[in-house]
């Protein structure tokens, strides 16, 4: 640590402080603000001390653009948020670059294309074939998915109907349109329901609640019973057919450790098997 | 030999600690979610990104028992056919306030890594020599080469030139700090290991210890080191590669939530675990919790920072099937070469336990192994002494309450040091608050400079500000910005809580000088003893234990609610007198001077003639007497009157 940062140290604080809270690079102006008067024997010892904690490490800058200041961790952040904007659909490198200026507001330009090189060097963003064309797609799978394609022919085909002066959402509701599946079965009453339809159903709305229950992901008993109310509206009936299933071994029903202690109305919500004992959730069994 | 012989195969603990154990892993039970973590351990292998696993499970169903079967694994104890690779395993049970969540985590991380294993080399080296290796800085057999520069390092000072060009060809980020550098190379080489371990740790080390490890001093301000801690930990994680990945282990999540109308903890996790996610490479995040504990999952923690948390996979143990459980007992029962003897050829495969009996620890929905484990242990033991089947009874819970306690004071007193004091503090004065009946409530949000812990009370709010750095720049700072703070917020009651046995010395002018102003305005100076520190710390301990599932009385798991209301009844004298010094009232006397310096002296001299201590401090004979006389709890005086002064040492 040299000796201006030591002098400084509660303006070194501040400014550590409001780039750690700071989603994006803070310009010496912002990080003035946050530095209190009397940390500083003047506001012109700020460029000097943010110089010294850049080659103390403690936050980095580029020379293109140099009052702009960040921590060293927020550039893994800007990362993961190009290849969160990578993961929803692939791009062009061209696209890509658009879209990182409002995504990654405040970075100086070379440092986001810099960010953008190394990911791809490190194998984080990789080189995909297009749908159409010759240009490259950037991605953050190693190669592109049925569902990307599917998403950039829906791009393609907003662009292109845009012209005609159709709206995303009309495009969407023709594509629906246009590959609608057989309509839903009409939900049948409790009545008609015999046990294995009942099973045949929670088994169901359990994958549509959470579809990682297939791989042993849990699910809350109060939202299966909340999404299965219409068809499911007897309590007792819900309870016995979990604590059927359990049975069967189709499903591991999870007892509640601390049931004692909770309020009738959250009881409730549980599963009960009748004998005391309360289960908060059930997962498959496999 | 006759069953009577044969010690009880079901009174084998339960794995407690992922360090320990498992003796016995019947590796059919939760073979899926032991999958999964193996699988989401290969994907960091795989790929240069990390990846994180949520386990869910009812208490007593085998969390740590899965982890300790995945740290067995990686450290190559596994089913001997060396197949699986090897990993660097880290086991953090969330003890910790949320903010201290970097600096608990620095902590757990850095004390497994300097861990020793069965061969005797610590998970550091291991990780260093991998890299050596990796990058062909040095070829052949890696802890001979160590040996051999320990010697040379033995005989010459010098840094360690493969570790510094290590460095500069992987840390192309600039994450290794120079001081980091410096306390690494000293650890490979075997050189000052206390010192070093101590620094890596984030153990506030003096001046002149910190010249030998020739590190530079470091800011010690309470926002400063838990963003070295940050930068630390990430730091250590980018040694992991693809042969020796990090498995980071979360288990007591539920620890963190110290009440249950605050978040606070529970969102520091979530953080903790993106930025981990986000920074790191090659690092596996297993966290674990309580089915039950679902709920306060999903409310509390943001929805990005869950999505994190379970990235890679959600799993639950589930409760045993009666085919799982047959399987357990009869592992738990051939473990044993007698047993298994006389076992041979019944036609009973459960023998001598009886089919019907064991299954009434069933309901339709299963059995979770500890509760199947202890009801086998008891039908074991009724077996044993020919009787009838009468279960034995299970310890009342105030018997087991009194004995869990006392196991873990006792701990807390032989193995307590101050630089523990504010995790103990932060985490465990809020649930002794909250046991007392207390109103007082804990604001996380805009807690000022300098206060650790803020509480708003029916008669005004209340800043509890621990000063329990060394004498030096942070100590002053610190005082400082409680000054500031004191002076800007009259009406708060302010407490300043230091560590008894961390005493200023009468050198420490600008800290006397400014604790003296702070007195002057109100502010309270409480020093609580170690033994109120130990008692604190097992109460946190217990409450942890009891949050995330883990008391276990015979397998029968002893609810939170008990153990607080238990806890409350039976609050220990040295905990109620340091509560009765923080409670609003009457401003304290300031502590005497005299004592400080004396026992500083006894911190450096340990044993000093009365006459010698005098002399040195510039007091006179008798008050000196009198003062050890009156401080004869803290003091150790051998004479009456005293002519010989000596350091107390904790009675264990």
């Amino acid at each position: 640590m040299s000796n201006e940062q030591a002098s400084h140290p509660e303006a070194v604080a501040c400014a550590l402080r409001a780039l750690r809270e700071s989603a994006q690079p803070l310009t010496v102006a912002k990080l003035a603000k946050a530095i209190p008067k009397s940390a500083l024997k003047s506001k012109k010892d700020l460029p000097e001390l943010l110089e010294q904690m850049v080659r103390a490490g403690q936050i980095r800058s580029h020379k293109a653009r140099s009052s702009v200041y960040w921590l060293p961790g927020l550039e893994e952040q800007a990362s993961e948020r190009i290849l969160e904007a990578l993961s929803e659909i692939p791009l062009t490198q061209t696209d890509l670059k658009s879209k990182l200026r409002s995504l990654l507001i405040g970075w100086p330009q070379p440092r986001r294309d810099e960010m953008l090189a190394r990911l791809i060097k490190e194998k984080r963003v990789y080189r995909v074939p297009p749908l159409t064309g010759k240009a490259t797609l950037l991605s953050a799978r190693d190669e592109a998915t049925p569902q990307d394609y599917v998403r950039l022919a829906l791009q393609l085909a907003v662009d292109r109907l845009k012209t005609r002066g159709l709206t995303v959402e009309q495009v969407l509701t023709v594509a629906r349109e246009v590959f609608q599946p057989a309509p839903a079965s009409p939900a049948i009453s409790p009545s008609s329901h015999d046990a294995a339809d009942l099973e045949r159903l929670v088994l169901e709305r359990m994958l549509r609640l959470n579809p990682s229950a297939v791989n042993g992901a849990p699910v809350q008993l109060s939202q299966l019973r909340q999404a299965l109310r219409s068809e499911i509206s007897d309590k007792d009936v819900f309870d016995r057919t979990i604590m059927r299933l359990a049975e069967h071994g189709r499903v591991a029903a999870h007892r509640h450790d601390y049931a004692g202690g909770l309020s009738q109305e959250d009881l409730a919500a549980l599963v009960s098997d009748g004998q005391g004992n309360y289960f908060i959730a059930v997962t498959l069994r496999d | 030999m006759s069953l009577a012989a044969i010690s009880n195969p079901f009174h084998s603990p339960v794995v407690s600690d992922p360090w320990e154990g498992p003796e016995i892993d019947v590796i059919s039970v939760h073979q899926s979610a032991f999958a999964r973590c193996c699988e989401a351990v290969a994907a960091v292998r795989a790929r240069p990104h990390s990846a994180s696993v949520l386990v869910y499970g009812e208490s007593g169903s085998g969390k740590t028992h899965l982890l300790a079967r995945l740290r067995a694994r990686v450290a190559g104890e596994g089913d001997g056919s060396g197949s699986f690779q090897k990993a660097i395993f880290v086991s953090a049970p969330l003890r910790a306030s949320a903010r201290m969540i970097w600096r608990h985590l620095r902590d757990c991380l850095v004390g497994d890594l300097l861990r020793r294993s069965a061969d005797g080399g610590a998970q550091l080296e291991r990780l260093l020599l991998g890299l050596l290796s990796k990058y062909r800085l040095i070829s052949g057999d890696g802890p001979l080469w160590l040996a051999q520069r320990r010697q040379e390092a033995r005989r010459d000072d010098l840094p360690c030139r493969e570790l510094e060009e290590l460095f500069d060809r992987m840390d192309s980020a600039g994450r290794l700090s120079y001081n980091l550098r410096v306390a690494l190379g000293h650890l490979l080489l075997g050189r000052h290991r206390g010192l070093a371990g101590a620094w890596l740790r984030g153990e506030s080390l003096p001046e002149e210890a910190l010249r030998k490890l020739e590190i530079m001093p470091e800011p010690d301000g309470d926002d400063e080191l838990e963003e070295q801690a940050r930068q630390l930990v990430t730091a250590l994680t980018c040694l992991a590669t693809a042969e020796l990945p990090i498995i980071f282990c979360f288990d007591q999540i539920e620890a963190l939530q110290l009440d249950p109308q605050d978040p606070s903890g529970l969102i520091a996790f979530g953080q903790m675990i993106s930025a981990l996610y986000a920074e790191t490479r090659r690092v596996l995040m297993i966290s674990c919790v309580q089915i039950s504990f679902l709920g306060a999952l999903n409310q509390s923690v943001r929805g990005a920072d869950l999505d994190r948390i379970r990235e890679f996979a959600e799993v639950s143990l589930n409760p045993l099937t009666w085919d799982e459980a047959q399987q357990l007992i009869k592992a738990r029962m051939d473990a044993q070469p007698e047993l298994k003897r006389l076992r041979a050829g019944r036609p009973d495969s459960l023998w001598p336990l009886r089919e019907a009996e064991v299954k009434t620890a069933f309901t339709g929905a299963g059995c979770i192994a500890r509760r199947l484990i202890a009801h086998c242990a008891a039908l074991f033991e009724a077996q044993r002494g020919g009787e009838a089947v009468a279960i034995p009874t299970t310890p009342s819970v105030e018997v087991f309450l009194k004995a869990a306690l006392e196991e873990r004071r006792r701990k807390a007193l032989e193995s307590g040091e101050p630089s523990q004091t504010n995790q103990i503090i932060t985490h465990g004065l809020p649930s002794l608050l909250l046991l007392t009946g207390n109103r007082w409530r804990q604001r996380n949000r805009d807690v000022p400079a300098g206060v650790d812990l803020l509480f708003e009370s029916a008669e005004g709010d209340v800043a509890i500000g621990l000063c329990n750095n060394r004498p030096g720049p942070g100590l002053v700072k610190k005082l400082d910005q409680l000054r500031k703070f004191a002076e800007a917020a009259p009406a708060t009651k302010l407490i300043l809580l230091r560590d008894s046995r961390l005493p200023i010395g009468h050198t420490a002018a600008k800290t006397r000088e400014l604790r003296e102003r702070l007195l002057k305005k109100g502010a309270r100076w409480v020093e609580p003893s170690a033994e109120a520190l130990a008692t604190l710390d097992a109460l946190r301990r217990l409450l942890s234990d009891a949050k995330s599932g883990e008391l276990d009385n015979r397998g029968d798991t002893v609810e939170l609610k008990t153990v607080q209301d238990w806890l409350a009844r039976h609050l220990a004298a040295e905990l109620k007198d340091v509560l009765n010094e923080m409670a609003p009232g009457d401003v304290m006397p300031p502590p005497e001077e005299l004592y400080e310096e004396i026992a500083e002296l006894l911190g450096r001299q340990h044993v000093v003639s009365v006459a010698d201590a005098s002399a040195l401090l510039g007091r006179k004979v008798e008050e000196v007497e009198a003062c050890a006389q009156t401080h004869s709890d803290r003091v150790g005086a051998l004479g009456d009157p005293p002519a010989v002064l000596f350091r107390l040492v904790t009675d264990s």
